[in-house]
């Protein structure tokens, strides 16, 4: 096969399940949707409750983001730059809310306190995405140069030098908190859940659900998903260029920072960490072994829900190793591309992310509800592997670009000259030279397809998984079984990333 | 230290990633053989959509298909949407049905699709004995297993001569803050309130509603966080269906339950009911899983379980704190007409609680 056939190949794949669904948003919103009684976009648009759902929105995805990278920095900085105790186990022990999804940390909470309102979905969100903010500030602040502290320190005093060490940090907390507000927004079950009991809080993605599923309006929900997919593709591109610029700091020999004694602040630092720690992973966790009870009620409730557990692994491990597979491709092209061409991919890989994940169900439901051999994606698991293919692709492409730009040209030539054939050399040459960022790319992806609930949850097909079962469970009363099930796909969810963590020799790379 | 690369015969690289590289490999592989073995083994044999609830339904089908042999795949609605999701998915599948069996907790969302004409017409035997007000006269639909819209109320805050009768009861000062009814924007609180559209007229049900917010009612998603809300004592009494109220009865909270109206306007009552949809593609095993439904014994486990549903027919045994359907004082309304409006009544509701 020719190197042309194979981005030929790929290119195709990419176009078809992961920008097509993009471009029927704008197809629907543009021309309507013949299946329902659709008003034209401008008219969704120009109602008085559009300004209530955008300030909400707005508000609630600002907040959750600064909350957010305000916890996620100054956790970074104490396990990156200080003397605090543990801080080894800290820096791994901070990625554990990943494992457990913004609506199970709901769950915990609100079964354990009365929460309720804005303040309750935003403390949940901030929880829960912090460990975005402190892995990229943290990379960060990693890079850190003893030489250039020094020298800020004599020339300015210790504040200078925090200034510099905030100043190199901010390009990656920024990128956190615009990849921060793009989750928030998106997310339709955290505000729903947590509005349950007293005031309901409005967001748009709870609007697109609303419209779709009460109302019959495709073309409503659709149109009512372009304030928040402007938001997000915004965010989107604030990220990207934030994360061009604080990948370029470090210049000549670079000497690591040692870390600076907490002094008089090692009590309030210990205590803020583990505090962070607990309230977002360890309690919710803790308190679901103890609604169990006993390991039967956890074996009952595998028994009961294994078809569901297993369709989970299934669709999460499908859409990774699909992602991985064009991100091989694409990403390749990408990192060997000039700079507009890469930030045109990235672009269009970027909107079925930045859209509320209710309209990217929605928008699947219209492209593979058509009878015939679409029935069979339809009808099957296979609509969800490319739901959470085209919702997830972005990150399998940012990771395995950056893998696969850090390898030298000249050794793919070498390959070359040496008889390796352009398949050979794209499926196992790079693949073995970039295994680690290929590795992360897939957990990434397997991870994210675990948590996510809204985009499976119109699916028929989707019907059948844990964050489904769990969603609808928690309405019947039935605590131990979802505070099983709940334990259950935390468990699932790492064990593959500690099986890969234990076994990767060159370990896991995810660089974005 | 460098590493070690060595090219031999100008196809195989070999480094000190190849093992890693091969154990990659084999956790991906064995993913995509789950994957495909798992497909390879779903071929339903019947395909049912249902808005019962999941714990009450999925025994049922799983005794149905150890039974009959024949593999059931089944969607089950989400809380947040209940039934309407359930018909959504229908509607849309309607030039395709995926669906054969349609399972709905509730009548009206069933007529509307009868209306639509997405339903077969499907007599089943089992079906003879269930009383012909139940039954559509077109065999389009059958009804079965009742639940009832009542008061839950909280035996530590409400006085006995206190206990609310009817609606207006909820609209009292003294219980401003006090009370609560589900948002009636799905599920049967949707139904409840698009009857009183119909039995109470428009401007009456306006009026109500007006009333009701103004007394300060906490309007929760659903009717479990009503019962919850009472059974915790946060709330004094509230309108809920019967299952949620047997949900805390059972659970041992001290709460009471009045089925509004007897002697006047009388309580709403919302059936099952089971279809079986046109064009579906396993129309012979779908037939089968109506009889299921339909027979006794099912009218029977639902009405001991938690669900604590009323049966229709005289002849189904049921617990004593379940009330039998002949004792009960059922409010008449046009259920076709409250079918047909359904969608007016939830753009107004939505005016009112959609804000």
């Amino acid at each position: 096969m020719t190197r042309r056939a194979i981005y030929i190949i790929a290119f195709i794949l990419f176009a078809a399940l992961v920008v097509w669904p993009g471009i029927e948003v704008l197809n629907i919103c543009i021309f309507g949707d013949s299946a329902s009684a659709s008003q034209p976009a401008a008219g969704v648009l120009a109602g008085l409750r559009q300004w209530t759902l955008l300030i909400n929105t707005l508000c609630l995805g600002a907040s959750v983001a600064a909350g957010a990278t305000a916890v996620g920095a100054a956790m970074a900085w104490c396990a990156t730059r200080t003397d605090l105790p543990m801080r080894g186990f800290v820096s791994i022990a901070w990625l554990g809310p990943l494992f457990l999804p913004a609506l199970m940390l709901g769950i915990a909470w609100t079964g354990m306190v009365q929460i309720h309102g804005f303040a309750a979905i935003a403390g949940i969100f901030i929880f829960n995405y912090y460990p975005i903010a402190a892995v990229f500030t943290a990379s960060s602040l990693a890079r850190a140069d003893r030489h250039a502290l020094e020298a800020a320190e004599i020339a300015g005093g210790r504040r200078l030098a925090r200034k510099l060490l905030f100043r190199q940090a901010l390009p990656s907390m920024l990128a956190a908190a615009c990849g921060i507000f793009i989750f928030t927004i998106a997310d339709f079950s955290v505000p729903d859940y947590i509005s349950s009991i007293g005031p309901k809080y409005n967001v748009y993605s709870d609007e697109v659900f609303s419209r779709w599923q009460r109302a019959g309006d495709a073309s409503g929900a659709v149109a009512t998903s372009l304030p928040p997919l402007a938001l997000g593709l915004a965010a989107f591109a604030a990220a990207s260029r934030l994360r061009g610029r604080s990948n370029c700091i470090i210049r000549g020999r670079f000497h690591p920072a040692p870390p600076r004694a907490l002094g008089p602040w090692k009590i309030p630092a210990v205590f803020f960490v583990w505090f962070v720690l607990a309230v977002s992973f360890m309690i919710p966790v803790g308190f679901f072994i103890y609604t169990i009870g006993s390991p039967g009620v956890a074996l009952d409730a595998l028994r009961e829900a294994r078809r569901d557990i297993l369709n989970t692994m299934i669709y999460s491990a499908g859409a990774a190793v699909a992602a991985l597979a064009i991100a091989l491709v694409i990403g390749h092209a990408a990192a060997r591309a000039g700079r507009k061409t890469r930030a045109a991919i990235e672009a269009a890989a970027a909107l079925p992310f930045a859209l509320p994940a209710i309209a990217l169900a929605i928008v699947m439901i219209r492209m593979w509800n058509r009878g015939g051999a679409a029935d069979y994606v339809y009808a099957s698991v296979g609509i969800v592997i490319f739901i959470m293919l085209a919702r997830f692709y972005i990150f399998s492409h940012a990771v395995v670009s950056a893998g696969l730009g850090a390898v030298d040209p000249d050794l793919e030539s070498a390959a070359a000259l040496a008889g390796m054939g352009p398949a050979r050399r794209m499926f196992l040459l790079l693949p073995r030279i970039a295994a680690p960022s290929l590795l992360g790319a897939f957990l990434l992806v397997f991870v994210l397809s675990m948590r996510e609930l809204d985009a499976i949850v119109l699916i028929p097909s989707g019907n059948s998984s844990t964050m489904f079962r769990v969603y609808n469970a928690i309405h019947f009363n039935r605590k131990e079984f979802v505070a099983a099930l709940c334990a259950v796909h935390v468990f699932l969810t790492f064990v593959p990333v500690a099986i890969c963590s234990l076994f990767a020799r060159r370990g896991i790379e995810v660089s974005l | 230290m460098p590493r070690r690369t060595r090219v031999r015969r100008g196809t195989q690289l070999e480094d000190s990633s190849t093992n890693m590289f091969l154990r990659c490999q084999i956790v991906i592989y064995f993913f995509i053989a789950c994957a495909l073995a798992a497909a390879g083994c779903s071929k339903p044999g019947v395909v049912i959509y249902t808005s019962a609830d999941q714990t009450f339904a999925e025994p049922l089908l799983a005794e149905f298909e150890q039974k009959t042999g024949v593999v059931v795949q089944a969607v089950y609605d989400i809380e947040a949407a209940k039934t309407v999701g359930l018909v959504r998915t229908l509607l849309e599948e309607r030039s395709h049905p995926r669906c054969d069996v349609f399972w709905n907790n509730e009548l009206i969302h069933t007529m509307r699709l009868a209306s639509a004409g997405l339903l077969a017409p499907y007599a089943s035997p089992a079906a003879a004995d269930i009383p012909a007000a139940f039954k559509d006269p077109k065999s389009e639909w059958t009804a079965f297993a009742a639940r009832a819209r009542v008061f839950i109320i909280n035996k530590d805050l409400v006085k006995p001569e206190d206990y609310p009768k009817n609606l207006g009861d909820l609209l009292i000062a003294k219980w401003r803050g006090k009370i609560g009814v589900a948002r009636p924007l799905s599920g049967t609180t949707l139904s409840h309130f698009a009857i009183l559209y119909e039995v109470l007229g428009v401007d009456r049900t306006r009026d109500f509603i007006k009333q009701l917010i103004a007394n300060d009612a906490n309007l929760p998603s659903g009717n479990a966080y009503v019962a919850e809300l009472v059974a915790g004592g946060q709330l004094a009494f509230g309108l809920t269906d019967t299952d949620d109220y047997e949900t805390q009865r059972a659970a041992g909270k001290h709460v009471d339950v009045v089925y509004p109206g007897a002697g006047g306007d009388g309580t709403v009552v919302l059936p099952n009911s089971v279809a079986l949809i046109k064009d579906c593609p396993h129309p012979e095993n779908g037939k089968k899983l109506i009889d299921f439904l339909l027979g006794r014994d099912v009218e029977r486990r639902l009405a001991f379980s938690d669900s604590a549903n009323i049966p229709v027919r005289d002849a189904v045994e049921s617990p004593p704190h379940v009330k039998r359907i002949g004792n009960i004082t059922i409010m008449s309304a046009p259920m076709p007409k409250v079918a047909e409006n359904l969608d007016a009544r939830l753009d107004d509701l939505k005016s009112f609680f959609l804000k």
